[in-house]
């Protein structure tokens, strides 16, 4: 068989250009991959056990305290605060003294503007143990708490539900499928 | 003719597109399973024998859809040999989608004549966002694997059409036929074979009174003399053959559930879906949601982009190329013709297959602008001004697109990536005690949606998982899919459960989960004091409260039968409240009594006179009844009646039971 006077050329020629544009893609495929080192991996599946304490201050935030939500809170926003239902339940661990002193709780909310503009001044109410506690009307955007007192006969056992309901919400829309009333980041009970 | 150039220069154009795509989707390799994945990594589970082989891979399931290849033998294969590692099936979805870009740039340079257009139109494609949900989520590799079949027919016709070689014919009609195993809209593939037949013999008959020397056409087979015989539109009849068999069988054979996000409608919506259709093809696809500015240059340019597009169509039309445009459209148009009847179920990555078409048109309208005889046509300022309106629209859709890849991804990324540390979790928890039931504190709408409702846990070999109680409120689910009425658990059986060591609670936060069972034991403990004293009968959450006897609830309400039960608890109780209607017809026909007792015990009774009476009760618990911590309540109505055309025998409406 006769070989082109060229042919070895050509050959050393297309493999190095092979090598060339094998070489490009990976390079672009480096570089397009390049950002994959930034990727944020959440944890393994490692799951740690509780101490089997309950807490007598909840902050929304944090998730060992999660399970003490009880009913009403919807997701964690900017690993802080939730937006709540306009009936939320929270379990709380009376402090130690509580069931012969008594305690005080301490909501601390926020009212979005939003809400105030669209449903006006809104009402929170708490309950406790099938108890009232009284409400409280708030009438201005911005944080705020909802503090009362709570008697020595409420607060009997290791946990204790406290209700709240708030008069008014924005109700579930197209936009937004959630019921939204307020801003909670936390919920506690401190002695007297 | 297409120039030769030599073959590696010429395979480097083409690894152009598929280099485009690594860099807008290199997230793709890390994102894990979500929704209909779950219900299809099981499909490994239900094979035990060949019986149950043939059953996973052939019985039509859903909406009647049999997609032998691209789901039933895809999830098979790979779940029964990489388990649940993603990584495998992104890879399969990847490879798949360099082959079609490839021939899409393939097919593209022989319909415009230039390779620049066909690898432009490629690169164009993968950077729609249309694609993103192909790439990133296994269940529609049946939109990449049917997009090869039919990019590989029909590039396999061309060949064929070329050459006239067997071989090419025998590899359309291999693709065509393995298409019916990805996805039913492969039904439209004689109708794109037909379309560019009769392109093609227009075309000819054009060429023979109307000589235009621009570049290649959509006949690139050369010369009429040397065309394969049947290459005319009658020659594209045989491939209805198959198609319209499939269909009838789709249609007529197959039942299919019903519901109402795939029931057909051919109505006055229809041109309103292809219109959302048509505006997502052209901008970022996220057009209509909250994005603010980007929402905004979605809707300025999607609009400028088809009419640019329709402009260098009826430019080009008049032409010796004029009915590429004709094909390229008509493949945007037919290939979508299938999903159009579908109002309730219009989603961005339907337009897969669809958009290539659009991208071809984009890609030749590009380099025409661009190119001395593609713009020979045009003045000085025209062709100036051709340039600056193909970088505008050309920048616009790729910022859009990135943008919404880039969005879109890292939204895939993040929520899969919850879910997958919560299902490792509670494989884990199983392992370690085994037989146990899990209730999870925690989950969002957000977790929720990525896929509870496809059972993801049976892969873990959980039976049962519920929602820890309370927390079900604000979870909107499918009913289609079962609802929630299978993850919902009262305190007192979740504690029941736990107390006996058969169920583990696990707190889901956005990066950890904790094992919180002893935590939340006590929280039980304290609701169901307070709460298990308290039953609505027509609320399904009580349901695990009341007797077998009850009927359905209806409308936030409960009829009872002659008698039924309600269980209640509570320490400190002292009377028992009840709350409840009697319907006129029901009193109509003399006075009922209702007699409550309490685990035995007589606790006493009321008389229905009224008419339409709301009743309100209060009775005092007997003292032998007070300090028990469960009652179970017993109802006995002294009478029933039947209404016409109701076979139940039915005494009164019940609202709500409480001891306090």
């Amino acid at each position: 068989m006769e070989t082109k006077p060229d042919g070895g050329a050509n050959a050393v020629n297309r493999v190095t250009r092979v090598t060339r544009i094998t070489a490009a893609f990976a390079l672009t495929a480096i570089v397009a991959m390049a950002p994959a080192c930034r990727i944020k991996k959440n944890t393994s599946a490692t799951v740690i056990e509780d101490d089997g304490q309950l807490v007598s201050i909840v902050n929304v935030a944090d998730p060992r305290a999660a399970v003490q939500l009880i009913r009403g809170f919807h997701g964690l926003e900017n690993d802080s605060w939730r937006w709540t239902m306009k009936n939320f339940t929270v379990a709380l661990r009376p402090p130690a003294g509580a069931a012969q002193s008594g305690a005080h709780l301490e909501l601390k909310l926020t009212i979005p503007a939003v809400i105030l503009d669209r449903v006006g001044p809104i009402t929170v109410t708490g309950r406790v143990g099938g108890a009232e506690l009284a409400p409280e009307t708030y009438s201005q955007a911005g944080d705020g708490a909802y503090a009362r007192d709570i008697p020595a006969s409420a607060l009997a056992g290791d946990a204790v539900s406290f209700d709240f309901s708030v008069d008014k919400a924005i109700p579930p829309s197209n936009k937004d499928a959630r019921e939204l009333a307020i801003i909670v980041r936390t919920i506690g009970l401190t002695p007297k | 003719m297409i120039q030769s150039v030599p073959r590696v220069r010429r395979a480097a154009y083409f690894l152009i597109a598929p280099a485009v795509c690594l860099a807008l989707f290199w997230r793709a390799p890390f994102i894990w399973f979500r929704n209909d994945d779950f219900s299809l990594l099981g499909i490994p589970l239900d094979v035990h024998n060949i019986r149950d082989l043939f059953h996973v891979l052939f019985v039509p399931v859903a909406q009647g859809t049999v997609r032998v290849l691209s789901e039933r033998v895809f999830f098979l294969a790979f779940s029964s040999v990489f388990h649940m590692n993603a990584l495998p099936f992104r890879i399969c979805a990847m490879a798949t989608w360099f082959a079609n870009l490839t021939l899409a740039a393939l097919i593209g340079e022989r319909l415009i004549g230039s390779r620049a257009a066909g690898v432009l139109a490629a690169v164009l494609w993968t950077a729609n966002g249309a694609v993103v949900l192909p790439l990133v989520w296994a269940v529609t590799y049946t939109e990449v694997l049917c997009a090869l079949c039919i990019l590989l027919a029909f590039y396999a016709r061309l060949r064929w059409l070329e050459s006239g070689k067997r071989g090419w014919r025998i590899t359309e009609w291999a693709a065509y036929l393995a298409g019916f195993g990805a996805l039913e809209i492969i039904v439209m593939y004689p109708c794109i074979a037909l379309l560019h037949a009769l392109c093609m013999d227009r075309q000819r008959g054009e060429q023979g009174t109307s000589p235009d020397g621009q570049g290649a056409s959509l006949d690139a087979g050369g010369p009429s003399s040397d065309r394969a015989p049947g290459s005319s539109w009658l020659g594209t009849l045989p491939l209805f053959i198959p198609a319209v068999i499939f269909t009838a069988v789709h249609f007529f054979l197959i039942p299919k559930t019903q519901g109402a996000y795939y029931s057909l409608a051919i109505d006055h919506r229809l041109p309103a879906t292809f219109l959302n259709y048509v505006s997502w093809a052209m901008a970022p696809i996220l057009i209509g949601d909250p994005l603010g500015g980007w929402r905004l240059l979605g809707l300025i340019f999607a609009p400028l982009t088809g009419a640019a597009l329709l402009v260098f169509a009826a430019w080009r039309f008049p032409g010796r190329r004029g009915l590429t445009p004709v094909f390229c459209i008509g493949w945007f148009v037919l290939l979508l013709i299938p999903v159009l009847p579908l109002p309730d179920h219009t989603t961005d990555y339907y337009l897969t297959i669809p958009v290539l078409g659009l991208a071809w048109l984009a890609g030749w309208s590009i380099v025409s602008a661009w190119s001395v005889t593609g713009a020979g046509r045009l003045t000085m300022t025209g062709q100036a001004l051709a340039r600056a309106v193909s970088v505008i629209l050309v920048a616009a859709y790729l910022a859009g697109s990135i943008h919404e890849i880039d969005v879109a991804t890292a939204w895939i990324y993040e929520h899969t990536d919850r879910i997958r540390v919560l299902l490792e979790a509670v494989d884990s928890t199983v392992r370690r005690h085994p037989g146990t039931a899990i209730v999870l504190s925690g989950v969002d709408q957000e977790l929720f949606q990525i896929g509870f409702q496809d059972n993801p846990f049976r892969l873990y070999g959980v039976q049962h998982v519920y929602l820890a109680p309370g927390t079900e409120r604000g979870i909107q689910s499918r009913l289609d899919l079962g609802g929630l009425a299978q993850f919902i658990i009262t305190p007192a059986k979740a504690l029941d459960l736990i107390d006996r060591g058969k169920a583990r609670v696990l707190a889901v936060s956005a990066d950890q989960v904790t094992d919180v069972t002893r935590v939340s034991a006590a929280v039980l403990r304290d609701t169901a004091k307070s709460s298990g004293n308290f039953v609505d009968v027509g609320d399904p959450i009580y349901a695990a409260q009341l007797g077998d006897t009850w009927f359905s609830p209806e409308g936030g309400v409960r009829w009872m039968p002659a008698s039924a039960t309600v269980k209640l608890f509570g320490i400190d109780a002292s009377a028992l409240y009840v709350t409840g209607y009697a319907p006129a017809t029901v009193s109509a026909s003399g006075p009922m009594r209702l007699i409550f007792s309490g685990n035995g015990l007589e606790i006493g009774s009321a008389v229905m006179n009224n008419a339409n009476d709301r009743f309100s009760l209060a009775f005092p618990l007997p003292a032998a009844l007070i300090g028990q911590s469960s009652i179970e309540i017993s109802i006995h109505a002294s009478k029933t009646v039947q209404f016409p055309g109701d076979g139940r025998d039915l005494s009164v409406i019940f609202g709500t039971f409480s001891i306090r």
